[in-house]
């Protein structure tokens, strides 16, 4: 029997107390998109591109508005390569839990003033 | 490292009552079953198509498509003179409205008895808005009678004790001794061929890494391929280095988890662990040059989504070195642990007759030594490149034979990976993807840690998917877990289902 034992430590996966010591994502790790305020045009690309419907954008006579249902999103990333200013990027939280549907849904609303835009944003980012 | 691109098959068209007969030389030849289906091509041709690809014993592609008047869809069933079809056939008679003449079993296959007649969900003019009628009919499945003194029937599932997915299995057993079995799969069937028709392929890829519930990078190449296949798609020299280093990863992650999961058949909790946290450290690794534990949004139309970081390459090679070492050292200690085994040695044997009959592919059929492995028979992504490919073959095709052929094959597969760590060719990721050629057969077919993966794309002539067909490993090897079984004990089902380690969602779609 104790032939089965060896080089069992080797395998040096251990366990940790979640969360005080939670790892780390690695950096390759993509999450959900989060919207960069200031770089958003409201274009629509990153809509057009979702393979889930996750995103909508939808354009209003002052502004749009930029929504993304969490609970539909696979963190894919097309959104990510299809934006052309760069206003997307991936989030590295990997606790996506959520309480209710609404609790998944992230909603940023654009104002175009002149020369200058206003974001409210409600949900979590 | 040069790309080599694979000369474009020619469909050779067929009239259906010849079908058969191409099928019966084929099968004599020796040539393998790639994919058989049929699709609705009634608004383009006024008709349904049947395609049959065949992989000759030359590494030839072989296609055929025969076309069937919609007032008449019948045709004369491969299945008497090429087996392998035999779920092919009723699956499209399920789905599509399309009777194989003389398929010598009459049974639904994917749909339920309380299906409404006349009602196919492939056919175009099928609504997928329908819902099935609410309370659904009792089970009404008659499966084979096995009658005589003392013959009990014993049914397990579709819902079992774990979390594992859905399946029903029907055991007809004398005392403890199976005398039969019969399974019944699809009932994960989501309808993800008739989601991808009308989409894009980069609409379709995301349902293409989700179809299967263990092998997302092998599928997902597959059907790059098949859609790389329908343009003049060149996919750059690092993508094919890539998308190889992460099949092999791929593989190896599974056939070491599964070796844990063949221990955990015989109650060995050691050997169950150690293979749980060979698998975790292979996806962690994994997660590291991708970001993904299951590959997913690794592969692209044309390569990679994304380049694999130099820093984290280096470091995995490292791991994977040290991985080499401990897998080496697990596969040691399974094998000097005498009564471990004997619980396998002579263990659900599948022979090598039934396997040739049924076009088994894989794991199971190359331990009960029917060789074929795609990465060799058919190459693709960089695997025509590699020296060191060497496939294993062991012949008893009991539980044994299919544990030491998976440690056999996570050796080759160690070494696969670290020679390609070696050498990293550089340069672009993602090549340019032509125009789709419409109404033409695009094929993509990868050897995944189960077997052959088979994806079959039709495009319309703005790019659209009309069809979409996967063929994955666990489709002509289901059928083979239920010949294995006979002769054994109850208590030993278990252990031989892991042994085959199937997967239930990439079967059901």
């Amino acid at each position: 029997m104790p032939h089965l034992f060896r080089g069992a430590r080797a395998m040096d996966v251990g366990g940790r107390r979640y969360p005080d010591t939670a790892d780390e994502p690695p950096p390759t790790y993509r999450g959900h998109p989060t919207l960069s305020d200031e770089r958003c045009r409201g274009t629509g690309d990153c809509a057009l591109a979702c393979p889930t419907d996750a995103l909508a954008v939808a354009r209003r006579a002052d502004g749009w508005t930029w929504k993304l249902d969490r609970a539909a999103c696979t963190g894919c990333g097309v959104c990510l390569d299809a934006c052309r200013s760069r206003a997307l990027v991936a989030s590295p939280s990997f606790e996506l839990a959520a309480h209710s549907r609404a609790d998944l849904l992230v909603t940023v609303t654009f104002h175009a003033v002149p020369e200058r835009k206003h974001a409210s944003r409600d949900g979590r980012p | 490292m040069a790309i080599v691109a694979r000369a474009r098959s020619v469909t050779r068209t067929v009239d259906p009552a010849s079908l058969a007969r191409v099928a019966a030389e084929g099968a004599r030849r020796g040539a393998r079953v790639l994919t058989f289906f049929g699709a609705d091509e009634r608004a383009t041709r006024n008709e349904l198509g049947l395609y049959l690809a065949l992989l000759a014993p030359n590494g030839a592609t072989e296609t055929f498509r025969a076309g069937i008047a919609a007032e008449r869809p019948r045709y004369p069933a491969l299945t008497p003179t090429l087996p392998a079809v035999h779920w092919d056939e009723r699956e499209l008679r399920d789905l599509l409205g399309v009777e194989p003449e003389g398929h010598p079993d009459p049974r639904p296959l994917v749909l339920r008895e309380d299906w409404p007649a006349g009602l196919f969900p492939l056919r175009k003019d099928f609504d997928p808005a329908l819902v099935p009628p609410a309370p659904r009919t009792l089970e009404a499945f008659t499966p084979r009678p096995v009658e005589g003194e003392g013959v009990v029937q014993v049914p397990v599932g579709p819902i079992h004790a774990g979390i594992i997915e859905p399946g029903h299995f029907r055991f007809s057993a004398l005392g403890e001794t199976i005398v039969h079995l019969e399974a019944r799969f699809f009932y994960t069937h989501r309808g993800i061929e008739k989601l991808a028709e009308g989409r894009t392929p980069e609409q379709v890829l995301p349902l293409a890494e989700r179809l299967c519930g263990a092998c997302s990078f092998s599928h997902a190449v597959a059907f790059c391929e098949a859609v790389e296949s329908l343009a003049a798609a060149r996919v750059p020299a690092r993508a094919r280095w890539g998308r190889t280093l992460l099949l092999e990863l791929e593989r190896l992650y599974n056939h070491l988890g599964d070796a844990g999961n063949i221990c955990a058949g015989t109650g060995f909790a050691v050997g169950a662990m150690d293979g749980a946290l060979l698998k975790e450290r292979l996806q962690r690794l994994i997660e590291r040059l991708v970001g993904n534990r299951f590959l997913r949004g690794a592969c692209a139309i044309g390569g990679l989504r994304r380049d694999l970081p130099d820093e984290e390459l280096a470091a995995g090679r490292h791991e994977l070195e040290r991985l080499h070492a401990d897998a080496r050292r697990y596969a040691h200690r399974l094998m000097e642990t005498d009564s471990f085994v004997e619980r396998l040695r002579g263990t659900g044997v599948l022979p090598a007759e039934t396997v040739r009959a049924l076009g088994g592919v894989g794991v199971a059929a190359r331990a009960s030594g029917v060789d074929g492995d795609l990465r060799r028979d058919r190459p693709y992504a960089a695997y025509a490149m590699l020296d060191s490919l060497h496939v294993p073959l062991h012949g008893a095709g009991d539980v044994e034979a299919r544990l030491r052929q998976r440690l056999a094959e996570a050796m080759v597969s160690f070494r696969l990976a670290l020679d390609l760590l070696q050498n990293p060719p550089a340069g672009a990721i993602r090549g340019a993807v032509g125009r789709l050629a419409a109404g033409r057969l695009g094929l993509g077919a990868v050897e995944s840690p189960r077997g052959a993966d088979v994806h079959a794309v039709l495009c319309d002539d703005e790019g659209r998917v009309t069809r979409y067909r996967v063929r994955s490993a666990s489709f002509p090897n289901w059928p083979l877990v239920a010949m294995a079984v006979p002769g054994n004990l109850m208590p030993d089902f278990p252990l031989i289902n892991k042994s085959f380690e199937l997967c239930y969602a990439c079967l059901d779609r």
